[in-house]
């Protein structure tokens, strides 16, 4: 009798901890993070309200001009049935692609934003799966640094993909609010939902002005918003001011200061020629 | 066979009738309790205390228990403490055992007091830093106080023949004590410096016998079969250190799997089927090394010996969390010449069922990590992403182990039954 009571227990004991070791094992693997990035790292481009796919063209001409190598610009519009239509090309190459991600349905407003974060979704789900990349870095002008945010806090998946650097241009964070303390409803929901945010996301959030107050279209303090949201999140977050020629709400994304802003932090092209270090002795 | 039966049957009982031997069969029996107490908790540390352990995961220990840190420190501690006792006293016992048979008479434990300072010097000296996870680490090696106290006590007993008056008396005590201990503190300390000096030159032997494994990169079945059966054999004599251990380890094929699975999730086409992983661990190491799992079964089916039985029932719930180290103190297998073929043969044929299980495309190779301290034959299952093919793969495993044991262990009996209870010394 103590014999088998014996036996029993030591059975259950194995099924119960094959039971429970297969469970984290399946877990774990689900979560596994891909120990190396993909040699492709686009840049995703997302246009505001009642901006089009062709709403970058014009940057990344910009930033082309710029640079040695020419990066390719694919322009990808998501429509209201989530099919989505290409325009352009992609090329893989030494430098990073340009992939706009633009929405058929470019309305503005909260619910807007909320359906364009999941068509964004589900848009960057087919193309990093066609084009084989698993992390990025985007740029966000107007409502697309919205709908960017909206993503980060709802559907990003760290384990699947990995954003390395966020630059919203003129993202009013606080609608056309100007009073800081009067919340609007999508600022109090993406302050709740900023757990979320990655914890290794560079942020860069631009604000031009050309007034004390605003862009003409959105006003300084909205964009100020972002740090509720970014500020202590993600790894650095930091607010640029940007003012003189092209700092309209429309023209900042081909003005001059943002292209090398651009270049600086997301491309990481150095202008300055290589320096000879003197301190280097042989 | 039945003249190998034979020739092992004859060679054991030559070596019981010598002295060494059987000090060292005492000694493991002795020293056998607190080795299981041992290896009791190291269990309970290893599954409950031990970050990613299979229990600590099933319930989450590090967040649900409050002072999981403490615990886990306070269990780790005491662990490295009694294994370093186990070794002490195998040093203690060693050299008193063997002095007794050779003198049959007490003497106050001079031996035993020598060979224990002896070793616990030199432990200590040759650790790598003084703190206890080191020390411990070089006190697992059984070997070396094994042959310490064995020669301490071979020396006491040599000066005892010699020596008009007996040892124990307090006269010869202070004389010669004195000058005894101190000539071992400046030997010891001069011999420890030129072994922590030389480090070097060991390590460097085992890197270049490392290297012959792993020339190549790619882990192919008999590159594998030999790292673990040179394993196997260390262990077989005690000889429980990193290089025996970790033989086959630095091979990069299990990252090169995971970096795979981690993108493709499908383990039949992972870049490295074949790594020790996937075959020693998953089907050759079924309760610790040389399969014991099998070998503590089929002691409990067979052999009659209420000694033997008595460490097999205790032992068997270790064997499925493989820690054999108990088993192979009690029975004993460590020195045990009737052991030796089977607990080379059992993890060979039980990892080219595994190979050729997987080179058929019967079960998929197990590559997925594991909880910490997974029971052996839950190891494949696992690894394999609940595979019930590979957990049918160990059982068999287990089984025909257990069919390579079984002759074997019917010697057991046979000796015991010829030797009587002299076994017991």
């Amino acid at each position: 009798m103590y014999k088998w009571l014996r036996f029993i227990i030591l059975a259950t004991l194995m099924t119960y901890m094959g039971f429970l070791g297969l469970n984290w094992t399946q877990k774990n693997m689900r979560n596994a993070i891909p120990a190396a990035d993909s040699r492709i790292s686009p840049i995703i481009l997302v246009p505001g309200s009642s901006a089009t796919q062709e709403r970058f063209d014009a940057m990344v001409n910009e930033l082309n001009g710029k640079t040695k190598t020419t990066s390719s610009l694919l322009k990808v519009t998501v429509h209201t049935d989530n099919h989505l239509s290409y325009s352009g090309t992609f090329k893989p190459g030494r430098s990073h692609p340009y992939i706009v991600i633009a929405f058929a349905n470019n309305h503005d407003g909260y619910s807007n934003i909320k359906k364009q974060a999941a068509w964004f979704n589900h848009a960057i789900k087919i193309l990093s799966a066609k084009y084989q990349f698993n992390h990025f870095s985007a740029i966000g002008h107007s409502n697309g640094g919205l709908v960017l945010t909206r993503y980060l806090e709802k559907y990003f998946n760290p384990q699947k993909l990995r954003i390395t650097t966020l630059m919203t241009i003129a993202s009013p964070f606080n609608f056309s609010e100007t009073n800081i303390d009067k919340r609007t409803q999508m600022l109090s929901d993406m302050i709740k939902a900023n757990t979320k945010i990655p914890s290794n996301l560079i942020m860069y959030s631009v604000a031009g002005t050309e007034n004390y107050n605003n862009d003409g279209t959105v006003p300084f303090a909205s964009v100020e918003a972002g740090k509720y949201i970014y500020q202590n999140t993600a790894k650095k977050y930091t607010q640029i001011t940007v003012t003189g020629e092209d700092s309209t709400h429309h023209d900042l994304p081909q003005n001059g200061e943002i292209v090398s802003l651009i270049q600086q932090y997301i491309l990481h092209v150095n202008n300055l020629p290589d320096q000879p270090n003197i301190n280097i002795r042989h | 066979m039945v003249t190998v039966k034979n020739h092992l049957l004859k060679f054991t009982q030559k070596l019981y009738h010598w002295n060494l031997y059987r000090a060292i069969l005492a000694t493991l029996w002795l020293v056998f309790p607190l080795e299981f107490v041992g290896v009791t908790f190291h269990i309970i540390y290893e599954t409950c205390f031990h970050e990613n352990g299979i229990l600590e995961t099933a319930w989450n220990l590090k967040t649900n228990l409050p002072g999981f840190q403490d615990l886990a420190y306070l269990l780790k501690s005491t662990n490295d403490l009694t294994f370093i006792t186990v070794s002490l006293l195998l040093a203690f016992f060693s050299a008193e055992k063997l002095y007794e048979l050779h003198v049959r008479q007490s003497h106050e434990h001079l031996a035993g007091i020598t060979s224990l300072f002896i070793y616990f010097l030199l432990i200590v000296e040759t650790a790598s830093s003084l703190d206890l996870p080191q020390i411990a680490t070089v006190a697992s090696n059984l070997l070396i106080p094994i042959l310490i106290g064995l020669l301490t006590g071979f020396i006491y007993s040599f000066i005892e023949r010699r020596q008009p008056t007996k040892i124990t008396t307090s006269y010869w005590a202070t004389t010669h004590l004195i000058a005894i201990f101190s000539f071992l503190i400046v030997f010891i300390g001069a011999l420890s410096f030129i072994i922590y000096q030389t480090q070097l030159y060991p390590n460097y032997l085992f890197q270049q016998v490392q290297n012959l494994f792993q020339s190549g990169k790619q882990p192919t079945f008999w590159r594998i079969i030999l790292a673990t059966t040179l394993g196997n054999l260390g262990h077989f004599l005690g000889i429980i250190n990193e290089f025996t251990t970790n033989m086959g380890n630095h091979f990069s094929s299990e990252g090169a799997n995971l970096a795979y699975l981690a993108v493709h999730h499908s383990l039949w086409k992972v870049p490295y089927p074949i790594n020790l992983h996937t075959l020693y661990d998953s089907y050759g190491a079924l309760g610790g090394n040389g399969m014991l799992l099998a070998l503590g079964s089929t002691i409990l089916l067979r052999v009659k010996n209420q000694q033997t039985r008595l460490v097999a029932r205790l032992t068997f719930g270790q064997l499925l969390f493989d820690q054999g180290e108990a088993l192979m103190f009690g029975v004993p297998i460590l020195f045990n010449p009737l052991f030796f073929i089977p607990l080379l043969l059992a993890p060979f044929l039980s990892m080219t069922i595994g190979y050729l299980a997987i080179s058929m495309h019967l079960v998929p190779p197990a590559a997925y990590v594991i909880p910490y301290a997974t029971p052996g034959i839950l190891r494949a299952f696992l690894g394999t992403n609940g595979n019930f093919g590979a957990l049918a793969v160990s059982l068999l495993c287990v089984c025909v182990s257990g069919l390579v044991y079984y002759p074997f262990v019917n010697l057991l009996d046979q000796f015991t039954a010829q030797n009587g209870d002299e076994l017991n010394v």
